[in-house]
């Protein structure tokens, strides 16, 4: 097998700009006591806190929110990694007060447990389903079998047996083609 | 290491009451979310006495 050679070439990275990503660029906060208090306001914002404890109610563990709220905030550049895994006891800490105020059993999670949070588990919890705004596409309709009077002829762009015909009479079909019966006048 | 298990130890030693070595010596000078600040937290919140577990609090993970 013939080995791929797509790798970056040495000092590739100097040839590009990078100062678009926000973790290349200094992060706003570098205080452990500032980056607690960040997180801790922007889990308290009411759409927040619901979807997080939507969260802990439906079994994902505090090292799986913590990761993701983490990950979002280095994403944007608001902290470093190293101050994000100093302030994730904390962080963890405020959402198990949070999950006992409301009755939630909370769980660290286990080691080596993979439990990843995706936009899938959100729209779940959010109730946002398929037919919401857009068309339904069942399993059903799409594994139901097609009778042959269904199948076009004439290949995967033909036209469907009952449709009626729409094919322009030959006079019209040959005037597109440039076959003109009437010459045109010449001056 | 991944990142999680990192974020696991992390938050595993917090709600134990330990906190890494050179953020302990910042309490001094002020440091406001501690293992402690949490406990209180808990108890005006929930209004029952905090885990007492998180109590022993460990300062440094070396001294433990």
């Amino acid at each position: 097998m013939k080995p791929k050679m797509d790798g970056p070439i040495p000092g590739e990275n100097y040839t590009s700009d990078v100062r678009n990503y926000p973790w290349h660029r200094p992060p706003d906060i570098t205080d452990y006591d500032q980056a607690v208090e960040y997180v801790v306001d922007q889990i308290s914002k009411p759409q927040s806190i619901t979807t997080i404890m939507s969260l802990l109610e439906a079994g994902f563990n505090l090292t799986s929110i913590v990761s993701m709220l983490n990950m979002v905030n280095i994403s944007n550049g608001k902290y470093p990694i190293d101050v994000s895994i100093l302030i994730a006891g904390p962080v963890a800490r405020y959402l198990q007060i949070l999950g006992k105020k409301n009755d939630i059993d909370v769980k660290v999670g286990d080691e080596g447990e993979r439990k990843f949070i995706t936009l899938e588990h959100l729209k779940g919890l959010a109730g946002i389903t398929e037919d919401d705004g857009t068309p339904e596409t069942t399993q059903e309709a799409l594994t139901a079998p097609v009778s042959n009077d269904q199948v076009p002829s004439g290949g995967l762009m033909g036209v469907s047996p009952g449709t009626p015909s729409e094919s322009a009479p030959a006079s019209v079909q040959s005037a597109m083609l440039g076959y003109s019966d009437d010459e045109e006048e010449e001056v | 290491m991944k990142y999680r298990d990192v974020i696991r130890r992390s938050i595993v030693s917090f709600m134990d009451g330990t906190i890494p070595e050179e953020t302990a010596k910042r309490k001094d000078a002020g440091l406001m979310y501690t293992p402690e600040y949490f406990d209180q937290l808990e108890e005006d919140m929930i209004g029952t006495e905090a885990d007492k577990k998180s109590k022993k609090t460990k300062e440094g993970k070396d001294e433990a």
